[in-house]
């Protein structure tokens, strides 16, 4: 009886074990041949052949193959798949890519001359005629192309493309800068299987939102790359992230959230690259609230944000603290001439501002008031950037000290909240100036109805001026016109830019041939190298 | 029994249906548009004149009840949308995650049952002993400890420190073990305290005492009586535990980047992509009230008096 019920036991775990690793197979081929290339990818095989780890909490989230999908041609430019005519420098000025030249007298009709010794990564040649193609595919399927140059017209000959423009534009360079207009072979890519750009890297897997495969590509016209395989990985959590690349899973952790870089800082084996980028974290008042219209509050809370003390502790000095709109690199950034509504963290000076403009506390309920109108804020920001939530703790504690009562609402996503208006301040990132062109930044923000006014700011002579911008192609005037318009939103006090937030990449120092470029479009070149 | 069952059914037929309206009216009552999000996942800034136009290709201008109609309708046909991050089909998502999130289900309950109900037993049957004090702290400290605490101190002992096993768990065979591990743990912490109260309960009943008092083997008390009456509440306990894993297990499959159905539903929140969020409500819905009826009909098979009930009821 006894013997019977032991092997009863043991059939039963031999089961178990047995449905476990018919399961874990399982998982493991349901992988997608991604995962069964992580495991050929052994270290075994990594040791021939020049291969490296990527990883990143939010990088490398393409959702498609197809450069007019979304966002999804900036995440194959950064996979060194994806080029474009023309590419940002240092100080994010355009200079030529896989374009040689740009010309126009009258900016409606510009003549583009392109490069003769490009090819697509199935070896076709990369003609004016497949440029024209690839942009008129561009154009057809995304509406942001359609927003972002208004065309007539596309002609090729040769290697000549020229551009006819519905209406004048002085920023086709900077424009074309945007991974949205990535030249492509569109007549043979199929958006699923394949896609041919003309960057040193092909990718030869791919996982929606997970991973990307790459392998070199032998043709580039730029050189030979260096590495013959890159995985890039998303990694949601943080922590993750820092332990992947601690232990040598990957080689270069793409944004390292700034809590988790103290971890590599003085450690011999590892390169923290901190490089002011344009990403501005921001702090909206949303004028639709009783209290938000009053000039007074917005003002004394823009005081009451210490600047340097958020970028120390809570950025750990990975954030520039600011006092105007635009980081300094900028050829229209920085404070100089500007006058200065908020120069310094000025938590007294918040509160005599407010008792001046009118506000008290008549009720004794330790809540300043003034016509009814209580100063009780509710204060909405996103997770995924943590110290974003950290700021708005702080600031709640600064708010208390003068009478202000803040509520914090840290979200998965704030675009429900913002649709429907329940807020007064709602905390933002994001970049300023992704292709130079300060225009972009100002339309969506701060003219009258713009996508993205989350204050819902209204000063004609800001959407005045704006509209002059558009038509002016002098740059030390439109540096003077985008001054003029920062000067209006720091008057308002509409938005305020507490701090320009650095792209923190860090990676092993087996990693060759790469610094982190302040536009936060390149990542993987031709001379990105490893050593093993 | 027929009648038993088509009660049963009807019931969770009422329930499931009102799980779905609810999950259906996530988008209804959300206040962002469903068309402005499928347009600035185009890039585009919407026009009046444009949302107007997709919300009517999108069907958004119908009455409430008859768009609920048609999405269940769909729904019952396997169809639950396109996501819309992807345009893929939701069930495509649910069904490509679902093996990772089974594989953990499978491999933690296993572990978790293998070592909870021996373990408990052991306790109870020695109660107040040197092991079951120490099992006692053991668990309590692990029941304590959130099970994101758990993945990061797993992950830095095992591959930081040890260098035995990889943060990237999709990556390989063996990145299995961690999460497992960490929901083995966790669940198992809960677990043995309940068997333990579970068995000991049954053994301070009369029958037991009973049977004692009559010279029946302690042996034959624990295996032929005392577990054997145990058994329904651990089943209901795994029926709970395995619905909740097989709805994935977000904290840890975001953790170790395992691309299961929480991970899933977490990305999909992040991204208010809500034909998936209604899809993995669905998925939950079913897998719960599919669990739930289970281990109804599981009672009827372990205790004949409930077996009699059900019958009875015919």
């Amino acid at each position: 009886m006894f013997h019977h019920r032991k092997r009863i036991g043991a059939a039963l775990l031999a089961a178990v074990l047995l449905l476990g690793a018919a399961g874990c197979g399982g998982g493991s081929r349901e992988g997608t041949s991604q995962a069964g290339t992580a495991e050929s990818g052994t270290a075994q095989a990594q040791e021939e052949k020049k291969v490296m780890n990527l990883g990143s909490t939010g990088y490398f989230a393409a959702e498609t193959m197809d450069p007019a999908n979304g966002w999804d041609g900036w995440y194959m430019m950064y996979d060194g798949a994806l080029e474009t005519l023309f590419k940002l420098d240092e100080s994010i000025s355009p200079v030529p890519a896989l374009a040689l030249s740009c010309e126009s007298a009258d900016q409606i009709t510009w003549t583009i001359e392109l490069r003769d010794d490009v090819t697509f990564q199935n070896g076709e040649k990369m003609t004016a005629e497949a440029v024209k193609t690839c942009f008129e595919r561009t154009y057809e399927n995304s509406a942001r192309a359609r927003e972002q140059i208004a065309l007539e017209s596309l002609e090729a000959e040769g290697q000549t493309l020229t551009f006819h423009l519905a209406e004048p534009s002085v920023t086709l360079m900077n424009d074309l800068t945007d991974p949205l207009w990535s030249v492509y072979d569109a007549v043979n890519s199929d958006y699923t299987e394949n896609l041919y750009g003309t960057g040193p890297y092909i990718i030869t897997e791919f996982e929606p939102f997970s991973e990307t495969v790459v392998r070199k590509y032998e043709g580039y016209w730029g050189g030979v790359p260096k590495l013959d395989e890159a995985h890039l990985i998303t990694i949601s959590d943080a922590e993750s992230l820092s332990m992947a690349l601690q232990n040598g899973e990957i080689d270069l952790a793409v944004s390292m959230p700034t809590s988790a870089v103290s971890v590599f800082e003085n450690n011999q084996d590892f390169v923290v690259d901190a490089v002011t980028t344009s990403r501005g974290n921001r702090l909206y008042y949303n004028m639709d609230r009783p209290a938000m219209k009053d000039a007074a509050v917005r003002q004394a809370i823009a005081m009451c944000i210490d600047r340097e003390g958020v970028a120390s502790a809570i950025y750990n000095g990975m954030a520039e603290p600011s006092w105007g709109i635009y980081p300094d690199f900028l050829s229209y950034g920085g404070t100089e001439g500007l006058e200065l509504t908020v120069d310094r963290y000025d938590p007294e000076g918040a509160a005599a501002l407010l008792a001046q403009a009118g506000w008290s506390d008549s009720d004794g309920d330790g809540i300043l008031d003034k016509d009814g109108v209580s100063l009780k804020l509710r204060a909405v920001t996103f997770a995924s950037r943590t110290e974003m939530g950290q700021f708005l703790e702080l600031l709640q504690a600064e708010l208390s000290g003068i009478g202000i009562q803040l509520t914090v609402d840290v979200l998965e996503n704030t675009n429900d909240v913002v649709a429907s208006g329940d807020y007064d301040l709602d905390c933002e990132s994001g970049v300023m100036a992704p292709t130079g062109n300060a225009q972009y930044f100002i339309n969506m923000m701060f003219v009258t109805g713009g996508t993205s006014n989350y204050s819902h700011y209204s000063n004609p002579q800001l959407d005045a001026l704006a509209g002059e911008l558009a038509g002016t192609a002098d740059e030390q005037e439109r540096d003077a016109l985008v001054r003029q318009m920062v000067q209006m939103v720091l008057d308002d006090n509409a938005m305020t830019v507490y701090n320009h937030q650095k792209m923190v990449n860090v990676y092993s120092t087996k990693v060759k041939g790469y610094s982190t470029h302040p536009s936060e479009y390149y990542l993987l070149d031709v001379n990105t190298d490893i050593e093993r | 029994m027929l009648k038993f069952l088509v009660k049963k059914a009807g019931t969770l037929a009422l329930v499931f249906l009102g799980i779905t309206f609810l999950s259906f009216c996530l988008t209804y009552l959300a206040p962002s548009d469903p068309a402005e999000i499928q347009l600035n996942k185009m890039g585009v800034a919407p026009t009046e004149e444009l949302l107007e136009q997709t919300r009517e290709e999108m069907g958004l201008n119908r009455p409430l009840l008859v768009r609920y109609g048609d999405w269940l309708l769909d729904v019952l046909r396997g169809d639950m949308g396109t996501s819309l991050r992807n345009g893929r089909p939701v069930s495509s998502e649910l069904l490509d995650a679902l093996p990772y999130t089974a594989v953990l289900t499978v491999l933690s309950m296993a572990a978790v049952l293998l070592i909870s109900i021996p373990t408990g037993i052991f306790c109870a049957r020695h109660k107040d002993r040197a092991f079951d004090l120490f099992v006692r702290l053991v668990t309590y400290l692990f029941a304590s400890l959130p099970s994101f605490f758990l993945a990061l101190a797993a992950l830095y002992l095992f591959s930081v420190r040890l260098g035995w096993l990889p943060v990237i768990a999709s990556r390989g065979a063996a990145g299995v073990i961690m999460p497992v591990l960490v929901l083995t743990l966790s669940l198992s912490a809960w677990y043995i305290r309940q068997v333990r109260g579970i068995v000991l309960e049954e053994l301070s009943k009369g029958y037991v005492a009973g049977a004692r008092a009559r010279g029946v083997p302690e042996r034959q008390i624990l295996f032929s009586h005392v577990i054997k009456n145990s058994m329904a509440p651990i089943v209901t306990l795994a029926g709970i535990s395995l619905a909740g894993l097989l709805g994935g297990s977000t904290i840890v499959e975001n953790i170790f980047s395992w691309p299961g159905l929480g991970k899933l539903a977490m990305d999909a929140i992040s991204a208010r992509d809500y034909p998936v969020i209604q899809g993995y409500v669905v998925w939950l819905a079913a897998i719960f009230l599919a669990v739930n009826f289970l281990v109804d009909l599981s009672y009827g098979l372990m205790d004949p008096r409930v077996r009699k009930g059900q019958e009875g009821r015919t």
